[in-house]
């Protein structure tokens, strides 16, 4: 190959020598994968939503019932990735900084809820926080239902989402100076502010990678959330179950269309992070 | 501003890491904690910045006792071997971020801060740097912007913890005249830790070298090397021969000598009767030609040149002896390798057999201390 073929790839393919050989074969094989795993079933699902026309798309999707459904699912997916992006990230800060006796034991129980069938999930929650439940019964006298209601949806939801905070941030924790903290320390910064402006902005990027993965799973997350949010239309109905419901009464366009819908509003979300994460990127200079 | 220490001891678990510290250092002084690896310099230095708490004993800064006060408290600057720098703030924050971590009501305004910190950059001769991110210096400069982030607090202490460590050779040499330039004209008093002899000897204005834990010996570099006070710190500071002797009745044998050593031979005081070591730098030992008489007969291993000097390996009973001698003072034509020389030493150092001395003698492997690395000797200190 001479000289000026590779210099010419050289701003499309890797220049260097890499491991796995031949560009074009590898984003051939990338680009098939992905169409076949991922761009497919998608398109069917864009054709199948056309069949209901512009005014149908548009109906089923006014429906206040479906709106109510939007607002409960991407609502209380965020309002969970939030509490765990905070909590999250004390998790991982404790599992990373410290070492105690049965810290290799709480790391593993971190990566339970991943493995755990969420049906099996969403039924232990409703039991646990039902008014009866072990909390569900410390909760009652205070009037907090948790159970059946959209609040049981987001004890649900930052229960899947935990681990996705939690094991984007600690490899991070894991990487940072030390002697960073120690230099903002000897510069007289109290802990609030070594934290606040040491700490956090070298994790930030990480966490709201994690923030973007425990919401996108929050968002489509079936089988646990079901059990344990009472299923109220227009209350605690999650987008997934609608679904779920126009295809048992056999309307598979219109659920197409609430699928296409969803999919759509994830993207422009999880693209809108990702830019945020490229800008801190360049902001920080990482 | 002074700091005194004394008595002064840290543990971790059953380790030792320093015992019996005794130090005093004046104002404005530069003073150089050296050792090898795992000496305890760096821990002292920690404890002294109050990032580590000491087990016992006492420090006191400008007379005020300084292990109750928190970091922040005790006027002084830090520089890390690894410089630290807060990588997601550019070149400016950085330094700026003393001052803006400050009390509302000590903390300067805006403007203020913005004029010190350009100041500062031209203090380090970094002017013009300053949105730049650390990840876009080099590491002479990212050196001088953890200098000129220690000093935007007005520290009167400033700690520096292997300051030129990560550097080229080339840019080290310069930059710590640079920095020895800068401690006098700032009026500050400095301790900087460094494992490496010619930089303390160098640069300091004393040096205390640090063995296990223990302060060996404190004083200036010329006292030091003229006078070593342990086997130890005649070791660490610069090339030795090693050799076994004996002592009796105020005299000194070498071993495989039949006569023993001129009292003008030695230097320093005698230890008692008995088995002792000898030890005598590369550059004190003395070709006799043939027409002398006395010395210690010795065989010639090697001969090697070294720019202006000529460097002799020699072997005697045993022991492998390196010798130093100027090119133009030493006719090499009759020396051969395999061939009988005598040579005479003089300022010879007799130190009595402790044991431990010997062993500490030898650098250890992580250390880079340079004395002895490159030393034929070596395996005779084994």
């Amino acid at each position: 190959m001479s000289i000026a073929a590779t210099e010419e790839r050289g701003s499309w393919g890797g220049r260097q020598h890499t491991a796995i050989p031949g560009f074009p074969l590898t984003l051939g094989i990338t680009l098939c994968y992905l169409t076949a795993i991922i761009l497919l079933p998608l398109a069917a699902l864009f054709l199948k939503s056309t069949g209901l026309g512009f005014g149908g798309f548009a109906r089923t999707l006014l429906d206040p019932r479906t709106i109510a459904a939007f607002r409960v699912s991407f609502g209380i997916a965020l309002a969970a990735a939030l509490i765990n992006a905070v909590f999250g990230l004390l998790v991982a800060w404790v599992l990373e900084r410290y070492r105690f006796p049965g810290r290799r034991l709480i790391d593993g129980l971190v990566d339970l809820p991943f493995a755990l069938p969420t049906a099996v999930a969403g039924i232990s929650l409703a039991t646990l926080y039902s008014d009866n439940g072990w909390i569900g019964g410390l909760l009652a006298p205070f009037g907090i239902d948790i159970a059946y209601t959209p609040n049981g949806i987001l004890v649900a939801l930052v229960f899947i989402g935990l681990p996705f905070v939690v094991r984007t941030v600690q490899p991070i924790i894991a990487d940072l100076e030390h002697e960073a903290e120690e230099a903002a320390r000897t510069l007289g910064a109290t802990r609030l502010q070594i934290f606040a402006r040491i700490v956090l902005p070298a994790l930030l990027p990480a966490v709201l990678t994690g923030m973007a993965l425990a919401f996108a799973r929050g968002v489509g997350e079936y089988g646990s959330v079901i059990f344990i949010a009472g299923n109220m239309p227009g209350l605690s109905e999650i987008v997934p179950l609608l679904i779920v419901i126009k295809l048992e009464q056999f309307d598979y366009a219109g659920a197409s269309a609430i699928g296409v819908a969803m999919l759509l509003l994830s993207f422009l979300i999880l693209l809108a992070i990702n830019f945020t994460q490229v800008w801190m990127r360049r902001r920080y200079g990482a | 501003m002074g700091v005194d220490i004394a008595g002064m001891s840290k543990r971790f678990g059953r380790a030792e890491i320093l015992s019996g510290i005794e130090l005093s250092i004046a104002r404005g002084e530069f003073v150089a904690l050296l050792g090898p690896s795992g000496s305890g310099k760096t821990t002292l230095l920690r404890i002294i910045a109050g990032l580590e708490a000491a087990s016992a004993g006492s420090l006191r800064i400008d007379d005020r006792d300084a292990l109750s006060l928190p970091p922040r408290e005790r006027k002084i600057g830090f520089v890390f071997q690894n410089y630290a720098l807060f990588r997601h703030l550019r070149v400016f924050d950085n330094v700026a971020f003393g001052l803006q971590v400050k009390k509302r009501a000590e903390r300067p305004p805006r403007e203020v801060i913005a004029r010190r910190v350009a100041e500062l950059l031209e203090l380090v001769q970094l002017g013009g740097l300053g949105q730049r991110f650390p990840s876009q210096l080099s590491g002479g400069q990212r050196q001088r912007v953890a200098l000129a982030r220690a000093l935007a607090v007005d520290p009167e202490l400033l700690l520096l913890d292997e300051p030129f460590g990560a550097l080229d050779a080339g840019v080290r040499v310069a930059l710590r005249q640079w920095l020895r330039g800068l401690h006098d004209s700032l009026g500050l008093t400095s301790i900087f830790v460094t494992h490496d002899q010619e930089e303390a000897l160098a640069l300091a204005d004393r040096i205390a070298l640090l063995n296990r834990g223990r302060i060996e010996q404190v004083g200036t570099p010329a006292d030091l090397y003229d006078h070593p006070g342990t086997a130890f710190v005649m070791g660490f500071l610069g090339a030795v021969n090693r050799l076994d002797c004996a002592v009796s009745g105020g005299g000194v044998r070498l071993a495989g000598d039949t006569q023993p050593l001129d009292a003008q031979q030695i230097s320093g005081p005698l230890p008692a009767n008995g088995p002792a070591i000898a030890l005598v730098r590369p550059h004190d030992l003395r070709l006799l030609g043939p027409a002398e008489r006395g010395g210690s007969r010795v065989l010639l291993r090697s001969i090697a040149v070294v720019g202006a000097r000529l460097r002799l390996i020699l072997e005697k009973s045993g022991h492998t002896i390196e010798a130093e001698a100027d090119r133009d003072r030493v006719d090499a034509s009759w020396l051969h390798p395999g061939s009988q020389l005598r040579i005479e030493f003089s300022r010879v150092r007799i130190f009595a057999t402790d044991g431990s001395a010997g062993e500490a003698i030898a650098p250890s492997e992580s250390d880079q201390a340079r004395p002895l690395s490159r030393h034929p000797a070596r395996a005779a200190l084994r």
